[in-house]
């Protein structure tokens, strides 16, 4: 008998003993900050923004409810971390970065230290894919949502204006800037026409006001969900993502290729098909100072089974060899060390893995990082041993080539509690279970939290319960 | 799940049961040895659906509710039960409560007065004055409503966290005020109140943590309510009364308005406004007499509230 969907764990806790985690630093100040710059936004005025945000037929900025006049005002309490979507930085002020997080509204946070600390300085009325900052001008920051929209900030993620791309359902899923001209955008797309979709490169040419998307695949249904420039050659475009053929229930991989700066493109990823490798490309990345080496890495599912898979081509997309030994899970994202042609991190569904032979062997990185679903990275073009990890728990910086990782997410506030629980014998004492799996406590009211235990495999922490008489017995029901 | 606050090795947890493949119920799993890990199922009924919400009686074991909504032919329907033996067996207690409002993700007994009960729906807030057998919707204005809560020490004001926000009462339901300032995502899906003091509530978001709020100090204020344009009574609380009930109307602008009290025959028996009032929120309370201090007799009652050619009426029952 299985009583699924409902799995009792039940815990125990020998408090010191069990902690995975150690405690945050700091909290008080950083939620203040973070609590004073809200009320600054908060001070803008709520009618001019909703006036502005119809003009212009999206939504923006912070939402009416939040600025009930004489209301008595909640304290963020954290814990910090957070389901992150999207990281993003200028590379002239490397330590200027911006991130989304996986809410909708989507909470927009950003650093101007390098991680040390965060602030949230906006959200915006959708569900964020991607961000791309200015390469020249840090404070000049793109969005791209699972909506019609792409949204511009112009005062550093202070406030956003949303531009409506298409009006036939085509949606932006990776943003890049272009490197050799500031207001052209890249974005890898979907393209509906009829009843197809087709894999498509969106390109804007002013700054992101206006949109227009260009067909790369034959008529199907397919998507691009991963764009790629080497900046050191910028009219070389890659674009990945799936494709099906009408009437084929078989995902191929697609991948296409301009060398002219988008005028001309061609299909790159046949080889990679012929190998067997059905999916999509979720993640891209190109260097041509090598060679031209191309990493691309996906996912294949159906109803029967799951895969993954690593490629790699060296003579700019002709011929692919399958790699990615050493990683067992899903990968989202490339970065590629800027002067150390070997070296190359993956994002993947279990942690970030590092390369130093070229994409061959790979072997996961070291000690300091929780939480699964690494979606993002960046790397610091300055300071290329600084990477910066954003998964399911928050954002994580290594300052020696992800040999150790640090937690760093010291004001993002954007966990999705799903459970909370209070001791009638320690009226001190609180639980919270996120949906990322992890369940925190806090012995002082919310001030400094707990990371207690994480729970793969399973949908999140749904109901907690503590014991009355002992505040060390807890119960917590977990999904799967 | 909830957890049997007279003897803690007691847990209720509740979902929905695979027996056999294609064999699904509703179900309720307890356990009276929590340490052991044995558990006892019971289906409450064989189809799909989810238990979101149990809640035990803080003072009578004996009684548990379970929250959530099940699907018939397609449909999705209230899921609402009530145990008096402990979780043995399980009756049907969803009655008021519209299947387009399921599910219940929450249940709340009243502390003091233990025949009250509210549930959190997708559809608003309903209050059972009779311990589950019959609800009424509260018609407050927001909606899903995922957590309740209340707060015992000093004055019972009630807590709802919503899909816009977090809602107070300090009427027992009858009249809710936002308080979001300071939350950057609204959704609201958990949310309690620091034990024993009262002094502090929390509420977790779906997607910027947990945040908490000192109540200490915080006076009720009425600019929250949402404008209305024509005079409104509430559902008066509570609701059978027996000794004292709560009316409360709120005006969108001064008027000249008279409140009335008329029994089953369409007799006057009391009046309790007649005048200029002021725009906003304003609540009177009954006793059940008529002018000359004289108890009048179980029955039903109707308060009538009356602004120029406005009228509305709502039905008490006085039960001595």
């Amino acid at each position: 008998m299985r009583y699924a969907v409902l799995v009792l764990i039940l815990v125990f806790f020998s408090f010191p003993i069990v902690l995975a985690a150690k405690p945050f630093h700091d909290h008080s100040s950083c939620s203040s900050q973070l609590l004073s710059r809200f009320h600054a936004l908060s001070g803008t005025s709520y009618l001019e923004d909703t006036v502005a945000s119809m003009q212009q037929g999206s939504t923006s900025l912070l939402q009416g409810q939040f600025l009930t006049e004489s209301s008595p005002t909640w304290e963020s309490l954290g814990p910090y971390g957070g389901e992150i979507t999207s990281m993003a930085m200028s590379p002239d002020e490397p330590n200027i970065i911006y991130t989304a997080v996986y809410t909708n509204p989507c909470l927009i946070y950003r650093t101007s230290n390098g991680g040390a600390g965060w602030d949230l300085v906006s959200s915006i009325n959708a569900y964020v894919n991607c961000l791309a900052v200015n390469p020249h001008l840090p404070n000049v920051v793109y969005a791209s949502t699972w909506s019609e929209y792409v949204y511009r900030s112009t005062d550093g993620g202070g406030t956003w204006t949303g531009f409506q791309t298409n009006h036939t359902g085509n949606y932006v899923y990776a943003l890049l800037e272009d490197p050799a001209d500031p207001d052209v955008l890249w974005g890898a797309a979907d393209m509906h026409v009829g009843s197809y979709a087709h894999v498509a490169a969106a390109q804007s040419t002013d700054g992101g006001s206006t949109w227009t998307f260009y067909p790369l695949s034959p008529p199907g249904w397919g998507a691009a969900y991963s764009i790629a420039i080497p900046p050191e050659n910028p009219l070389t475009i890659y674009v990945g993502g799936y494709y099906y053929e009408p009437g084929d229930l078989r995902p191929h991989v697609a991948i296409y290729k301009s060398t002219d700066g988008g005028v001309h493109w061609q299909d790159v990823g046949s080889d990679i098909d012929s190998l067997r490798a059905e999916g999509h490309v979720f993640a891209l990345a190109v260097r041509t100072t090598d060679r031209e080496s191309v990493y691309a890495g996906g996912y294949y599912w159906d109803e029967h089974a799951e895969d993954f898979y690593l490629f790699k081509s060296t003579d700019g997309g002709e011929h692919w060899t399958p790699t990615g030994s050493g990683i067992s899970s899903p990968i989202y994202s490339f970065v590629l060390h800027p002067s150390v042609f070997s070296t190359a991190y993956a994002a993947t569904g279990e942690t970030v893995f590092k390369s130093v032979d070229g994409g061959i062997t790979w072997t996961p990185s070291g000690p300091g990082m929780f939480g699964q679903h690494a979606r993002c990275l960046l790397l610091n073009p300055v300071n290329p041993s600084t990477v910066y990890a954003g998964n399911q728990a928050g954002v994580f910086k290594t300052v020696d080539g992800a040999r150790h990782w640090s937690f760093s997410s010291t004001g993002i506030a954007a966990t999705r509690v799903c459970a909370l629980a209070t001791a009638s014998s320690s009226p001190h004492t609180l639980y919270v279970g996120v949906e990322d799996d992890a369940l925190y406590r806090s012995t002082d009211d919310g001030m400094n939290w707990n990371r207690l235990h994480e729970f793969s495999g399973c949908h999140g922490v749904e109901a907690l319960a503590i014991d009355p008489q002992d505040v060390d017995k807890i119960y917590l029901f977990t999904g799967g | 799940m909830a957890i049997d606050h007279n003897d803690p090795s007691t847990v209720y947890g509740g979902g929905l049961h695979f027996q056999h493949p294609g064999q699904l119920s509703v179900a309720v799993a307890k356990t009276s040895d929590a340490q052991s890990g044995n558990w006892t199922i019971t289906p409450l009924i064989a189809c799909s659906g989810y238990i979101y919400a149990l809640s035990v009686h803080p003072s009578n074991s004996a009684i548990v509710y379970a929250g959530g909504y099940y699907t018939e032919a397609g449909h999705r329907r209230v899921a609402c039960f009530r145990s008096t033996d402990y979780g043995l067996n399980w009756e049907d207690a969803s009655s008021g409560i519209d299947d387009s409002h399921s599910p219940v993700y929450d249940l709340l007994i009243h502390p003091v007065t233990s025949n009250i009960v509210y549930a959190a729906t997708a559809g608003g807030i309903y209050r059972s004055t009779d311990g589950g057998w019959t609800w009424s919707n509260t018609d407050c204005e927001f909606s899903p409503v995922y957590a309740l809560a209340i707060e015992t020490s000093p004055s019972l004001t009630l807590f709802a966290g919503a899909e816009t926000g977090v809602y107070r009462s300090s009427d027992g339901g009858v009249v809710w005020s936002g308080m979001n300032q300071g939350l950057a995502i609204s959704q609201v899906t958990s949310i309690a109140v620091q034990p024993a003091s009262g002094e502090r509530v929390y509420a977790g978001t779906r997607g910027a943590g947990l945040y908490g709020l000192n109540l200490i100090g915080i006076e009720e204020s009425r600019s929250f309510i949402i404008p209305e344009d024509s005079p409104r009574l509430y559902q008066t609380f509570p609701n059978p009364f027996s000794t004292l009930c709560t009316i409360r109307y709120s005006l969108p602008a001064p008027a000249e308005v008279r409140l009335s009290i008329y029994d089953n025959d369409g007799r006057l028996v009391r009046r309790l406004v007649q005048g200029m009032v002021n725009t906003g929120i304003h609540s009177i309370h009954w006793d059940g007499r008529d002018p000359h201090g004289r108890s009048l007799a179980s029955s039903v009652y109707f308060c009538e509230l009356r602004s120029g050619d406005f009228s509305v009426v709502k039905k008490m029952l006085l039960v001595r």
